[in-house]
This record gives structure tokens, C-alpha cells and sequence, in this order.
């Protein structure tokens, strides 16, 4: 048995793959080797099993014929029909919209909420129809609407009369000059209606000092 | 009369070139690669409108692409490697519906009907189809190849991109595993 070729001769020999020097040689031991006999008569009867079934699958000259003919059609019918081409001026603005938004973005809003304290930004883009008044990480006060709307509400008035103005942040209200030199600044502030709840001054302002030297008129 | 830029006439051709776009050459083409196509399509797919449709597919590829082939026989390659790819997709696609299809084909019902013989033939035919479609991708269509489309070694090597030496070795593991499934106890395979 030792001289039995390599089980994968059996399949070149079948396939008539095989030189013509070996092929006698192997013709010879098949006849002789009832083992390799067995094993090549296996792989040809699949072989033939596989060409049977080949035989199966066959297309007769009309169905080519016809087959044709109905290639032919579709072939006619994708020369004739295109797929429709947008027209230039909406292509390009569907290209350059999403990009000019983008830019948009960038320009304008992003700015805007990367250099100031999201609390007051908000309170100033998105104005509150109610009237109120809130406080501010202790740094001050945002009145919305008529302070006197505000201040008749007894609640309210509490809240805004214990505030501390000791912390405050000049910064953290001026938006459009971020740069202040100075160390003393004063700003005045005209209230409409303030008069009817504190004492009248002389001047009818009212003082507060914020830390750092900064002070505030109302 | 215009000439082109390497100056030849436009429509002058070596006698043995085929061009895709001729109508002649493509009518010659498809009447020696058609039945081939589907037949390795059909195979592939299980069903038969599928695989006609797979076989025009190609052609029509080869046609849009304005191809030109220096013999009959290397168009029959390049079809045969489309189709070969677009029924492979296609079987994915479908996954477990082919076997649906199968079930429906005549060319089982009819041999039902024959003699005792003829009848052992189909069981047979069935189990290595079956067996056939167990086998890995690649090993089952290296033997649709020699088998159904009764390439030669040179010519599977030259369809699918590799070596005639690896050529054999795929259609011998093939013819192997392929033993295996259908099992020692078959009579008539064995």
C-alpha cells in the first residue's frame, strides 16, 4: 500500500488533468489496488451524479431566443430612460445651505454662549413675559417686565430685600463691554415705580456699594 | 472618412476582437455564453427567473461597459465571473428562501415518475445537490465550475483569480467533503 499515490492524483486523473507519462502508471495500479479503486470510483460517481444533474439545467434554443428578446427590451428601455438630473441652481443649494448654517453657528451663537455666564445669557435671549425676580448666584438682581408688578407681591419683596450684594460680579451682567479697566465704575439704573415702596432721597437715587469699589446709583 | 487619434478608421477591428457594444458581437456572445451563464447562476440561486435574470445582468454590465475582448472565450470569463458574484449575493440575499424554490422545480417531479432505476438516479441527484449546497462557498463553486460549466483547471484558474495548482487542490477537497456528506451508506454513489 505503500506505493499508493496521493489521494488527490485520483481527482487530477479524473479531470484528465493528469501528464500523459504518469497517466499509465496510475491506469495501472488502479486496476491492480482494489483500495484506490474503491476511492477513485467514488469520486466518479459523483462526477457523474454532478454531470446528470448538469444535463437538468438546460435552456432549449427557443427559451434562448426568447430570453433574448427580453434582454433586448430592458436594454431598450434603460437606453431610452435616464435616471433625471436636479436642475444646477437646486444642486448647488443643497450643497452650500447645510454649509452657510454651519457657519451661522460658528459666527454667531457659539460665541455667544463660550464668552458669557449661561445665567444671564439666558435670562436676556429669552425674555419672561411674567413679571419676576430672581437672584443670581447671589451677584444680582434680573427684573423682568414693571418692577412694581414685581414688588406687590409681598414674597418677592422679602427675597429681593435680604439679597447680598457683597459678591457681586460687575462682569457678569455687561455683555457688550467685557473689558473694564477701571476699578471703580458706577451705573445708573432709572426703575420706574421703585418710589412706591422705599423712602424717597433727595436726589430720588438710591446708593448701593458693591465690593471692589464698584457702586451702583438707583 | 474620420479617423481617430491613433489612426485607424472608427469602425475597423482586428478580425478575432469582439466588441461588447456591436450588436453582431454581442448577439455572438450571448448565443455561446447564455445557457453557461444560467446554468452556473441556476445552480447558484435555485430558481429559475433569478438566475435569468442574473445571466442578463451580466451582459447587460459587460454591454453599458463598452468592453472589448480579445477572444469569445475570455468574454465567457469575465460573464462568467460576474455572474458567478451577483448569484453568490443574490443566494445570501435570499438566504433560506431558495429552498422554498427547490421544492418547486419540475426537473424533481418528473424523474418521480420513471423507472425504478431512473428513480434511484434522481435520489441520487437530490442528495448531492443537497450536498452540493453544504459545502463551503468557495469549494462549491469550484466544482459548479468543472462540473456544470465543464471548465477545465486552466479556466477555473483564470475565472476566479488563482493558480491551476490551487485549482486542483480546491476541486479535490471539494470532491472529498463532498464524499463525506453524502456518506458511506449511499449505494449508488458509493
Amino acid at each position: 500500500m505503500s506505493t499508493c499515490p496521493e489521494f488527490d492524483l485520483y481527482s487530477v486523473y479524473l479531470d484528465h488533468e493528469m501528464p500523459e507519462s504518469l497517466k499509465n502508471d496510475f491506469t495501472e495500479h488502479l486496476e491492480k489496488c482494489p483500495e484506490c479503486s474503491r476511492h477513485f470510483s467514488r469520486f466518479k460517481n459523483i462526477q457523474t451524479a454532478l454531470r446528470s444533474n448538469s444535463q437538468t439545467i438546460t435552456l432549449s434554443k427557443a427559451q434562448t431566443e426568447e430570453s433574448f428578446k427580453k434582454l433586448c427590451i430592458v436594454m431598450n428601455y434603460k437606453a431610452v430612460t435616464k435616471k433625471a438630473q436636479p436642475d444646477l441652481l437646486i444642486k448647488t443649494l443643497k450643497i452650500v445651505s447645510p454649509a452657510l448654517a454651519a457657519v451661522m453657528v460658528f459666527a454667531f451663537i457659539l460665541p455667544l454662549r463660550l464668552l458669557h455666564s449661561p445665567d444671564v445669557q439666558q435670562n436676556f435671549l429669552t425674555p419672561n413675559t411674567n413679571a419676576s425676580a430672581s437672584l443670581i448666584n447671589n451677584r444680582g438682581i434680573i427684573v423682568d417686565n414693571s418692577l412694581s408688578a414685581v414688588l406687590s407681591n409681598s414674597r418677592n419683596f422679602q427675597q429681593i430685600s435680604s439679597l447680598d450684594f457683597s459678591n457681586s460680579s460687575i462682569s457678569s451682567i455687561d455683555i457688550f463691554k467685557p473689558a473694564l479697566s477701571n476699578d471703580s465704575i458706577t451705573i445708573q439704573i432709572k426703575l420706574s415705580g421703585i418710589h412706591d415702596i422705599l423712602p424717597k432721597t433727595s436726589s430720588g437715587l438710591y446708593e448701593a456699594a458693591f465690593a471692589g469699589g464698584s457702586g451702583a446709583q438707583f | 472618412m474620420f479617423n481617430d487619434s491613433e489612426g485607424r478608421l472608427p469602425f475597423t477591428k482586428k478580425s478575432s476582437e469582439l466588441r461588447a457594444c456591436n450588436t453582431s458581437d454581442f448577439k455572438r456572445i450571448y448565443d455561446a455564453t447564455m445557457a453557461l451563464l444560467f446554468k452556473i447562476s441556476y445552480r447558484v440561486v435555485n430558481d429559475e427567473e433569478a438566475a435569468e435574470d442574473l445571466a442578463h445582468d451580466s451582459l447587460m454590465k459587460m454591454h453599458e461597459k463598452e468592453l472589448v475582448f480579445p477572444s469569445i472565450d475570455d468574454a465567457k470569463y469575465w460573464l462568467i465571473r460576474v455572474v458567478k458574484n451577483a448569484s453568490l449575493n443574490y443566494a445570501k440575499r435570499k438566504g433560506r428562501e431558495k429552498k422554498a424554490y427547490e421544492k418547486a422545480l419540475h426537473e424533481d417531479t418528473r424523474k418521480a415518475e420513471s423507472g425504478e432505476t431512473e428513480l434511484l438516479k434522481a435520489e441520487a441527484q437530490s442528495k448531492i445537490k443537497e450536498a452540493l449546497n453544504k459545502l463551503p462557498e468557495n469549494l462549491k463553486m469550484i466544482l459548479i465550475l468543472r462540473e456544470y460549466a465543464e471548465l477545465n483547471y486552466k479556466e477555473i484558474g483564470r475565472v476566479l483569480g488563482i493558480t491551476e495548482g490551487n485549482v486542483k487542490v480546491r476541486v479535490f477537497r471539494a470532491r472529498e467533503q463532498l464524499s463525506r456528506i453524502i456518506g458511506e451508506d449511499d449505494v449508488y454513489l458509493s
